[in-house]
């Protein structure tokens, strides 16, 4: 069983994603952008993290650099990218994550990735160049 | 433009010198030739007046008639130094000398006006050649010219000072707000350049200003003297200006721009004579800037209407994600055995969302691939159990349908380098539309074959098949069969194209002798690193 951060502007995303996620086992938190996400990591430290691309106050991508940036380990928790956008791809590949799914994801696609991401918790490279 | 030279009707200093001279040289030679010519006095002063009247026309040839008889007369009629004419003979001869004289130079003169006038015709339809060819290669140049303002203006700005005046300025805007689109000046003339660009774009609303030409859609042409008023002409005067002309420039729907011409002292006779011409460039320019406009509302429109696609898409996929989620974990929660209505409500809200969910990202698709942004993520792959994957994507389908669906891989089928996401989806189009419109009962075939540099798929139904007139336009955006009108957004196929066009391939379409259509595509096998433009 996992601690898993949920950063996603859209109320409903997080409490389906936190369901799914409950109904699995996992401690699910949730985070409205990127800036609430680095202010819950401060003082906690998630197995892995649910991001959005497009926020308000903070995106998705913008979170991952102040990771990247907070030298407490903080740049070591895997991320799986989550969202609509049209360039997710690309944007993974920015960020260096090589878990991403686009939505609308089916619940068992989801399960079977946050599984791969618990199992192999391979964190953020900026530069890599695919995504899974 | 040069004006040709007049034709002279009067006698100058120098044609009566010429004309004295030849009359005395004429005379010379009487004298000399007195013994041959013995009888003929007037053979050779004759020729000096018709090379007189030839030379210098009319006048000439009179003068020197005159003076021909009377030299003559004076010179070898007896008494010698006298007019008077005693001998009946020498009388008629003068009388003869002076009636062919005449002639001779009426002649001569109507010869050069003649003469004049040709010569004015062929110089001013050499000008109209030159000035019809000078405007053609202007308008070429405008007509070939990207659909930008400022390059369209520049191209206006610059026939204008090679041609007419000394410094051309297009002005685009509206009320009193004018900027300079471009401007050009020959000989290069600072003062006079910056002194126009200055005041033809401060705020005026004068008779003088682009404001007021804009709004009168009519053309203002002043003289620019030592004792014109206004601070814009005196201004322009002390650059050097002896002429301003400002001209609007129409579009389709009204005026848009306003050409200022400025002319100095070396162009001022251009000033008086260029009218029609600078209406035909106004007319040209003002349709090129208003096509360049029209273009560039274009692209700000279909640029605009991409990125209101791509944000409302964006925007559906959450609610869609979470109603699709939903349902999933309403299906699982459920469990079995879950009642035939509740299971047959989840099913058609998946169905319905799912659809919602394909038409997102089909309209997501073909504004990218029209934008250029659609990248394809190639790497090798095993069409074969592509084509089985996509089979069984639509096998559900045709089972309630009834109907038969075969795969026939022709041999071994080689690894290809493509999309594999993006392959399926032209795969899945194409089994899904087979299926929609082949009737209970029949029968889907697909044939996969390859050849050393090509491989080829082919879905062929038992359907209707496509009306003739239709097989050019199944490929076309929003081209619909017209009994499934209202059931997608007719992208699919086009989006089919644009996908296998993007891995270098094509698509093709034919309707079988036995009836039913077989949809096709080919795809070169050495389709390496494949990318959108």
């Amino acid at each position: 069983m996992a601690q898993i951060l949920i950063v996603d502007d859209d109320r409903d995303v997080v409490e389906i994603l936190r369901l799914v996620l409950q109904m699995e086992g996992h401690q699910v938190s949730a985070a409205p952008d990127g800036k609430q996400g680095l202010a819950y990591l401060e003082h906690h430290r998630p197995d892995m993290i649910l991001l959005d691309v497009e926020m308000p106050v903070m995106s998705g991508p913008d979170m991952a650099l102040g990771l990247l940036l907070h030298d407490a380990g903080l740049e070591r928790i895997p991320i799986l990218l989550i969202s609509g956008a049209v360039d997710l791809q690309a944007v993974a590949a920015r960020i260096g994550t090589p878990y991403c799914l686009e939505k609308p994801v089916a619940v068992a696609a989801l399960l079977a990735t946050v599984d791969q991401v618990l199992g192999e918790r391979l964190p953020p490279q900026p530069l890599l160049e695919d995504c899974r | 433009m040069t004006p040709p030279p007049p034709v002279r009707t009067c006698l100058g200093w120098r044609s009566l010198a010429v004309t004295g001279l030849m009359v005395a040289a004429g005379l010379g030679l009487n004298w000399a030739f007195q013994p041959v010519l013995h009888g003929g006095r007037f053979l050779v002063p004759i020729l000096a007046v018709a090379l007189a009247a030839q030379l210098g026309g009319v006048v000439a040839g009179l003068v020197a008639t005159v003076l021909g008889a009377v030299g003559v007369v004076l010179l070898f009629f007896e008494p010698l130094g006298s007019l008077r004419l005693s001998v009946a003979n020498e009388a008629f001869q003068t009388l003869l000398f002076v009636a062919i004289g005449t002639a001779l130079s009426l002649v001569a003169d109507a010869r050069r006006r003649a003469l004049g006038a040709e010569m004015q015709a062929r110089a001013a339809a050499d000008e109209q050649v030159r000035r019809t060819a000078t405007l053609n290669q202007f308008l070429r140049s405008l007509v070939d010219s990207p659909p930008d303002p400022a390059v369209r203006a520049a191209i206006v700005t610059n026939f204008i000072v090679e041609t007419l005046g000394d410094v051309a300025v297009v002005l685009a805007g509206n009320g009193e707000r004018w900027q300079v689109l471009a401007t050009a000046a020959s000989p290069p003339s600072g003062d006079l350049q910056s002194e126009a660009v200055a005041r033809f774009t401060a705020a005026d609303r004068s008779p003088l200003s682009p404001a007021w030409v804009a709004q009168s859609g009519r053309p203002v042409a002043l003289a620019v003297t030592a004792e014109t008023t206004g601070p814009v002409l005196q201004a322009l005067w002390r650059a050097g200006a002896r002429g301003v002309r400002l001209v609007p420039l129409p579009g389709n729907r009204g005026v848009v721009g306003v050409l200022v011409v400025v002319y100095g002292a070396g162009r001022a006779a251009a000033f008086g004579s260029d009218d029609g011409l600078v209406t035909s460039v106004a007319l040209r320019a003002g349709a090129a800037l208003d096509s360049a406009r029209l273009f560039r509302e274009a692209q700000q429109a279909v640029a605009e209407r991409d990125r209101l696609v791509a944000i409302v898409s964006h925007d559906l996929k959450n609610p869609l994600h979470v109603a699709l989620m939903s349902l999933d974990v309403l299906r699982r929660t459920l469990g079995t055995p879950t009642s035939a209505t509740v299971a047959t409500v989840v099913d058609s809200l998946e169905r319905a969302c799912q659809r919602m969910n394909f038409l997102i990202r089909d309209l997501l698709d073909l504004t990218r691939m029209a934008a250029g942004h659609l990248v394809l993520q190639c790497r090798p792959l095993a069409v074969g159990d592509l084509v089985r994957q996509a089979v069984a994507v639509v096998t559900p389908l045709a089972r309630q349908k009834s109907q038969q669906l075969h795969v026939a891989t022709g041999g071994a089928v080689p690894v290809l380098v493509a999309d594999a996401d993006r392959l399926m989806q032209v795969l899945v189009n194409l089994l899904d539309n087979a299926v929609k419109f082949t009737p209970e009962g029949g029968t889907i075939r697909v044939a996969v074959t390859a050849t050393d540099t090509t491989l080829a798929v082919a879905v062929t139904d038992t359907g209707p098949g496509l009306k003739p007139e239709d097989l050019s336009l199944v490929f076309e955006r929003y081209w619909q069969a017209d009994h499934t009108y209202g059931q997608g957004t007719g992208l699919g196929l086009s989006i089919a194209k644009g996908l296998i066009e993007l891995h270098g391939g094509r698509v093709w379409v034919q309707n079988g002798p036995q009836g039913g259509a077989t949809f096709g595509f080919t795809l070169p096998l050495a389709a390496g690193e494949v990318q959108a433009a």
